[in-house]
């Protein structure tokens, strides 16, 4: 074929492609270096699980730091080894368990991070960030916030949201006591419409995936969400997404795909096998499957987007201090948000949310990472599987393996399962191209 | 008397489904089944249902296997199965707490595999929360209307307070139970203690209370031979009182628990006053001793264990953990230091699969029972 022939086949793109990637790492590492400078100036950081609010943070000048996702890069058993011996058990959640290992062995593996001076947390994945925090808090000795985020009920959705305001106001004052100084208001909304915006936008890169051939790999790409857990509020964080988002949209009007010639379109849940993320892809790759979707990075769509707010209103109302409304209904609305983030939905509820996504992103069938330590939401995995083929007709693969932990990962038994799987996966798309042809 | 009384709550702790069922049948009792003593069952009671906790099938779990994972801890699987099996069919709903994850995660699959009647409650997690109070309050009053639903009757305020005040009187009573086997005064054994506990989380409450009153009226000055060695355990929940009674068996002698069939049960009780029910009724949920699945200072629990093994006199802790249960294992590190800084010994055991055999737990047991004697 000559180099200026037409092409049937779309492009593909090459493994880690992305020029964002490699902005991100420098975003990171920045990020990182000045939260070092910031401990040893004796300014306030934070360590936080997954899903707090750190805008808050951001607008009170603490740096929040997320220890637990910052071992998503270690490829060793060190920290989990090291935790182990310091008498945690091994069924429990190894995310966790790797943090507090490294924390242990104060090695954070590719970063330096600072010492907290507060550790925060949230209920609104599991108890065991909550116990995380209470480790953490106990080892450093140091004040700890635990944000509770009960699922709101329908006969009374008021009472959730209320409970879930007044801790924000208590978060506030929290912080208040710890750094001294008072919580600006103006800089709290400026907070919380930059982490608005960066959320969208991250939602809007991850919706280009609904294109065919799918231009991203929700499995690749999870690296991008974290500046959305510590960065969220920041200009930094709403930068790096749309200098992202205007690249995939160059990718979609290319013609780029993640898997050449893609024939299968997969929806993968709960966290990607962190050690073992090429193994699936790569697998997947040569059956020509490709990862569209994947919930656990994707947050929940805002119902009444905080955008819509303008700008130049906020400020005037900021300037004449007319803010007192305005932060109440910032608050309620950051309340209400985070109580619909879809890691706090029980099973039914998050059902029918994959099964959406099923749809919206024309999926043909789901892989389901049974995460062995994650008690929350992958004890539920098998009624799931089945919950959502009833649902959606789209057939389903559970495997066993772990996101930290490589001793669960048994490659033979996966190769197995992926490989029967994928055998439905093609005689389903025969009979379903036959039945087209007929 | 003692062990007629003994013999009666053995009965109903050995085969809590068939009590019930009979006392369904021959006295028209509703019963509600609940999972954690976190469930402020006295909504359920005054609104005239049984509350009844929830222990699970023992042995095999093929049914719950297909629907939950083999990771879930023993006690979710063994809830899980019964319900598949039909083994609590004699419930008429049961009810949730927010606690655990696992309990969680059962809450989910039980909607969507078993289809039984059930209500969730949404307790805070976080004790020290602003609003926390508050939020409670809130959900205490739905499920306050939930339990009127099901009852077919208004819960009023005199009606809830007489409520509170049965349930003092037997948290009153079982505490005097404790106190009594550990002076020496009355003859229980360390199985028994727990079956008592245990039926009295089945049979209606006054029965339960009276059967009380008259097991301590039996107390009598050096009733029992002291010569044994006295443990605390410490854990979360045990379905039956096999390690109890293997403790008993190779000498040990349970003073007292922190255990969820034990003395969280009926700790921190309190009086009904001048104050309005709910709110009494929401306070002891906050002056426990902490649950692992809620946020707390850590110091909490490992304070209330010292104290225990220190007012108990105890020479050793045993520890009794459901395999795969989160919150329980992430605390353990801090208490098994702090004993070690005060030398007291220790041992973990796993629970919830004693079907598998004792034979290891008996070993281990004993060595550290003349370890410690």
């Amino acid at each position: 074929m000559s180099a200026d022939a037409p092409s049937a086949v779309p492009r593909s793109a090459p493994p880690h492609g992305l020029r964002s990637s490699a902005a991100l790492n420098d975003l990171l590492l920045r990020y990182f270096k000045d939260a070092v400078e910031a401990g040893r100036r004796g300014q306030p950081v934070a360590w936080v699980s997954q899903g707090f609010p750190v805008e808050v943070l951001h607008a009170m000048d603490i740096t929040p730091i997320c220890p637990i996702m910052n071992g998503v890069l270690r490829r060793d058993t060190r920290a989990l080894d090291a935790a182990e011996a310091a008498g945690y058990a091994t069924d429990i959640c190894s995310e966790i368990k790797n943090q507090l290992g490294e924390m242990l062995l104060d090695d954070y593996g590719f970063v330096e991070i600072p010492r907290p001076t507060m550790v925060l947390t949230s209920t609104n994945y599991c108890t065991a960030f909550v116990k995380w925090g209470q480790v953490v808090e106990h080892h450093f000795d140091v004040p700890g916030y635990c944000f509770d985020l009960p699922a709101p009920r329908a006969d009374h959705p008021r009472a959730a949201a209320r409970y879930c305001r007044e801790q924000f106001e208590g978060l506030q004052r929290f912080l208040e006591e710890c750094v001294g100084r008072r919580c600006q208001t103006g800089r709290l909304i400026d907070a919380f419409m930059r982490s608005e915006e960066a959320n969208v936008t991250w939602l809007r890169v991850l919706g280009y995936n609904r294109h065919r051939p799918a231009p991203l790999n929700a499995l690749d790409i999870y690296p991008h969400f974290l500046p959305l857990l510590i960065m969220r509020g920041t200009q930094g964080a709403v930068r790096h997404y749309r200098a992202l988002e205007r690249e995939v949209r160059e990718r979609v009007a290319e013609g780029v795909a993640t898997v050449p010639g893609e024939r299968h379109r997969l929806l993968w849940d709960y966290l990607p096998v962190y050690a073992r993320t090429r193994f699936f892809t790569r697998k997947f790759a040569r059956a020509q499957a490709s990862f569209v979707v994947a919930p656990y990075f994707l947050p929940s769509e805002p119902r009444i987007p905080l955008r819509h707010l303008q700008r130049a209103v906020v400020e005037r109302l900021v300037r004449y201090g007319l803010t007192p409304g305005l932060l109440g209904w910032s608050l309620r609305y950051f309340a209400r948000a985070y109580l619909e983030q879809n890691n706090a939905l029980p099973l039914a509820a998050r059902v029918a949310r994959l099964t959406q996504l099923v749809r919206d992103y024309a999926v043909d069938g789901f892989v389901l990472h049974n995460y062995r330590t994650c008690r929350r939401f992958c004890a539920s995995q098998y009624e799931l599987n089945k919950a959502l083929t009833a649902a959606t007709g789209v057939p389903g693969v559970v495997f066993d393996a772990d996101a930290f932990d490589t001793r669960f990962f048994s490659e033979g038994q996966i190769n197995t399962r992926i490989e029967a799987f994928m055998e439905t996966l093609e005689r389903q798309k025969g009979v379903r191209n036959y039945g087209t042809a007929a | 008397m003692v062990e007629a009384v003994l013999e009666q709550m053995r009965a109903v702790a050995a085969d809590p489904a068939g009590y019930l069922r009979r006392r369904r049948a021959e006295d028209g009792l509703r019963v509600v089944g609940y999972f954690c003593t976190y469930v402020q069952e006295e909504l359920l009671h005054a609104a005239g249902l049984l509350p009844a906790r929830i222990f699970g099938h023992t042995g095999n779990t093929s049914h719950a296997d297909s629907h939950i994972s083999s990771f879930a801890c023993a006690f979710v699987r063994g809830c899980l199965e019964a319900a598949l099996r039909g083994e609590l069919d004699h419930l008429d709903a049961v009810v949730f707490p927010r606690s655990c994850d696992m309990i969680r995660a059962l809450q989910d699959v039980w909607a969507s595999a078993v289809g039984q009647r059930y209500y969730a409650i949404n307790m805070p997690l976080v004790l020290s929360a602003p609003g926390a109070r508050g939020f409670l309050l809130k959900e205490l009053a739905a499920f306050k209307a939930w339990a009127e639903k099901q009852g077919g009757r208004r819960i009023s305020a005199t009606r809830l307070r007489a409520t509170l005040a049965v349930y003092h009187r037997q948290r009153q009573l079982l505490g005097e139970l404790y106190e009594l086997r550990y002076t020496g005064t009355l003859d229980v054994n360390s199985a028994d203690t727990y079956t008592v506990v245990k039926a009295g989380m089945i049979m209606p409450r006054e029965e339960h209370v009276r059967a009380l009153e008259q097991l301590l009226a039996e107390a009598r000055p050096g009733a029992v031979d002291g010569d044994y060695v006295p443990v605390v355990l410490d854990g979360n929940v045990c379905t039956s009182s096999v390690l109890h009674a293997l403790i008993d068996r190779l000498g040990g002698r349970v003073v007292d628990d922190n255990l969820c069939v034990g003395r969280r049960y009926f700790a921190d009780s309190l009086a009904p006053t001048n104050e309005p029910p709910l709110v009494i009724l929401g306070q002891r949920s906050f002056r426990r001793i902490p649950c692992p699945c809620n946020h707390a200072e850590v110091r909490r629990r490992s304070d209330a264990l010292l104290a225990l093994v220190r007012g108990r006199n105890a020479r050793g802790v045993i520890f009794l953990f459901q395999r795969f249960c989160h919150p329980h294992y992430f605390e353990y590190p801090d208490l098994r230091d702090r004993l070690d800084r005060e030398g007291i010994p220790h041992l973990v055991l796993e629970t919830g699969e004693e079907k598998e055999g004792l034979g290891q737990a008996e070993t281990r047991l004993q060595a550290f029972l003349e370890m410690i004697q």
